[in-house]
């Protein structure tokens, strides 16, 4: 405990802790309505997207990778997001296609134009997230904060219309809702979760993020409210508590937070059956 | 149920403007770094964690300015590299992160006389280092180095 | 007996419905009065559910004009889809989703007022599933899930309801009280569109029928069980084939 209280004197750790925070509670918020619409895999999709962005911005020597990857990922986001309307290529289809297509070029392109000397490092951060969370400059942290709390901000203002869409587009949208404009928003507040949450656990485990929060608070709660609530309070727990024990020991910090989150689930799965 | 949406809403709030308040301060202030027992070194990273330690020399590599003249001892991998322009043999301790798939090192002179490769342990052995802790510019490049360094 | 001329709330025109590759239906045109409980029926693939979507705005037409009274603005039909597999395992309250009908109310406010949780509260207390308000909605049977996706409807709409086959799947003493509901919510003023595959029953319950597919008739029940496809058939059903 006293050592954690030693370690809370660096800033760096300060910032991770503030960061991982908002990024959990974004994702987790989220993680409820991409599940019900059974969109679990598009973590995982626009986050190789994501990576095949920050392979383009290295090629381009663009200094800050921002300006590349967060276009080309909202793009990606809205692509994806819509294609449940198009009867030639099924939503878990297209994630899957596109998902691995950016990945692939992704490495091709490092490796064809490597930037740094360390191309197998760079392309293990990325994907696994290594130590990016502790390492975060404070202009990173302002971006962070200013965008979830667009992104929070926006979810409180359209809680309603995003549950109605969630619950049944088409009702919804003959009632005069404009469904469409709802799936871009969630879309692209889809997108740019990813793309802060890629620092926190990396590529690879950025669908543990949106997922685990939302499927272990529908096993315990019966409101869409309660399960929201739920979801983002165990998301940012299990974030707070992964983030604090690979501060502690020498685990990786990604992993460290699906494992909190996994074990939450099995706790929440228990609880279901007793209660 | 709307005013549970108000008090969320004035939590997360205040937990924005709390965090910002705390990161203004930060800024403002020397960056303290946390002492250490009184025994002569500034920035002990023997006493932290794996990930703490390559946070930590991430910060002194990146912002060096903060760690200039701080007596540093470190606990890493051992490495030589020859410097291309003079040719001269450098010698660095390197930190790996957790997945070990990145490394940063900084570069270390020793006080005395020391021969290579006979004071020195075998490449890739631990070492732990203790020096002054300054940097150089070179263009662009800052080049961090452990001056007037004891091995252990 | 004074007959007062009812209100035409919908006026459907020598409409063609269809997609890009070829209409379904041509030629097709009814009416629908304030107070009517109207049974669309006909096989599988007629156009049935195209012209519920047309008539809800969601689909445009292919050719013709469909007219509505100015008393039925774009969004006051109330509908009653069928469920898809997603909703039935949902977890929310039922209150949340019959809260959910009134989302075209709020304007550009972003949450629901006093009035809309009444008028919530009404449309469970109409459908007797006021005791059900806090209940998941994933641990309902389907006869009340149906109610509360009524209840929705209702909110939605007061004038006119669309029914797309709201008995598919229930059980027959569940479907025979749903009926009476719908009749009921039909005799307090409520205007009723029902598709349906239950020719007999649509014929018991509705006070005209609209029959779709190879050939159109549409006119009041009486003039359905007269004539010639009636008889064919209601004739088919009686037989047991």
């Amino acid at each position: 405990m006293e050592r954690l209280f030693t370690y809370l004197q660096y800033p760096f750790v300060r910032y991770a802790l503030i960061v991982g925070v908002l990024i959990a509670l974004c994702s987790s918020l989220l993680g409820v309505t991409l599940v019900l619409k059974r969109f679990s895999f598009i973590g995982d999709g626009l986050s190789h997207v994501a990576f095949g962005g920050i392979a383009i911005a290295g090629v381009l020597n663009v200094s800050n990778d921002m300006l590349v990857v967060l276009p080309v990922t909202v793009i990606s986001a809205v692509l994806l997001l819509r294609t449940g309307q198009n009867k030639k290529i099924r939503g878990d289809a297209a994630i899957a296609m596109i998902s691995v297509a950016a990945l692939a070029f992704g490495y091709l392109l490092m490796n064809m134009f490597p930037t740094s000397s360390n191309l197998s490092g760079d392309v293990c951060s990325t994907l696994f997230g290594s130590t990016s969370i502790l390492t975060l400059s404070i202009r990173e942290v302002w971006l962070c904060i200013v965008l979830a709390a667009a992104v929070l901000a926006m979810y409180v203002l359209y809680y309603n219309r995003i549950f109605a869409v969630t619950f049944d587009e088409s009702f919804a949208q003959a009632c005069g809702t404009k469904a469409d404009r709802y799936n871009l928003l969630i879309a692209v507040i889809t997108a740019v979760i990813i793309v802060l949450a890629m620092n926190l656990v990396g590529s690879l485990l950025c669908s543990a993020l949106i997922i685990f929060p939302a499927l272990s608070a529908m096993r315990l709660y019966h409101s869409f409210r309660n399960v929201t609530i739920a979801s983002a309070v165990l998301g940012v727990v299990s974030a707070l508590a992964g983030l604090i024990l690979a501060i502690l020991t020498d685990l990786p910090v990604g992993s460290a937070i699906v494992a909190v989150q996994v074990l939450v689930f099995g706790i929440c799965c228990i609880l279901e059956k007793h209660i | 149920m709307k005013r549970i949406r108000m008090i969320l809403f004035a939590l997360i709030c205040t937990c924005l403007i709390t965090m910002n308040g705390a990161c203004r301060k930060t800024t403002v202030q020397n960056v303290s770094i946390p002492e250490n027992n009184g025994s002569g070194v500034d920035v002990d990273l023997t006493d932290l964690s794996g990930n703490m330690v390559y946070a930590q020399v991430y910060d002194m590599v990146t912002s060096p300015e903060k760690y200039r003249r701080k007596t540093v001892k470190m606990r890493g991998l051992f490495a030589t590299r020859t410097d291309e322009k003079t040719g001269e043999l450098q010698y660095g301790c390197v930190i790996q992160d957790a997945l070990a798939c990145c490394a940063q090192g900084i570069q270390f002179i020793p006080a005395e006389e020391m021969r290579y490769p006979d004071d020195f342990p075998a490449m890739g052995d631990e070492i732990t280092v203790t020096g002054e802790f300054d940097f150089t510019m070179d263009g662009n490049v800052i080049n961090c180095i452990l001056k007037g360094a004891e091995t252990e | 007996m004074t007959k007062t001329k009812k209100e035409t709330l919908l006026d459907v025109k020598d409409v063609s419905l269809g997609y890009e590759d070829g209409a379904i239906i041509e030629h097709l045109s009814f009416t629908v009065q304030a107070g009517d409980y109207l049974c669309i029926v006909g096989e599988n693939g007629s156009g049935k559910t195209t012209l519920m979507k047309t008539l809800l705005g969601l689909q445009e037409p292919l050719a013709g004009t469909i007219e509505r009274s100015a008393a039925l603005k774009d969004n006051a039909i109330g509908w009653l889809p069928q469920q898809t597999v997603v909703q039935r395992d949902f977890p929310a309250s039922v209150r949340e989703i019959v809260l959910s009908g009134c989302l075209n109310r709020t304007g550009r406010y972003p949450f629901y007022r006093k009035e809309e949780k009444e008028r919530a509260d009404r449309a469970m207390a109409r459908l007797g599933i006021t005791h059900l308000k806090d209940r998941c909605y994933r641990e309902l049977s389907g006869g009340q899930q149906q109610r509360v996706l009524l209840a929705r409807a209702l909110c939605a709409a007061e004038q006119v309801l669309l029914l797309d086959e709201p008995v598919t799947g229930l059980d027959p003493k569940v479907s025979m009280e749903l009926y009476e509901m719908i009749r009921q919510l039909n005799r307090s003023g409520i205007t009723i569109i029902m598709i349906s595959h239950d020719i007999a029953s649509a014929v018991q319950e509705a006070t005209h029928i609209l029959h779709i597919g190879q050939n159109i008739f549409f006119g009041t029940k009486e003039a359905y069980t007269n004539s010639r496809m009636g008889k064919y058939f209601l004739g088919t059903e009686e037989s047991g084939e």
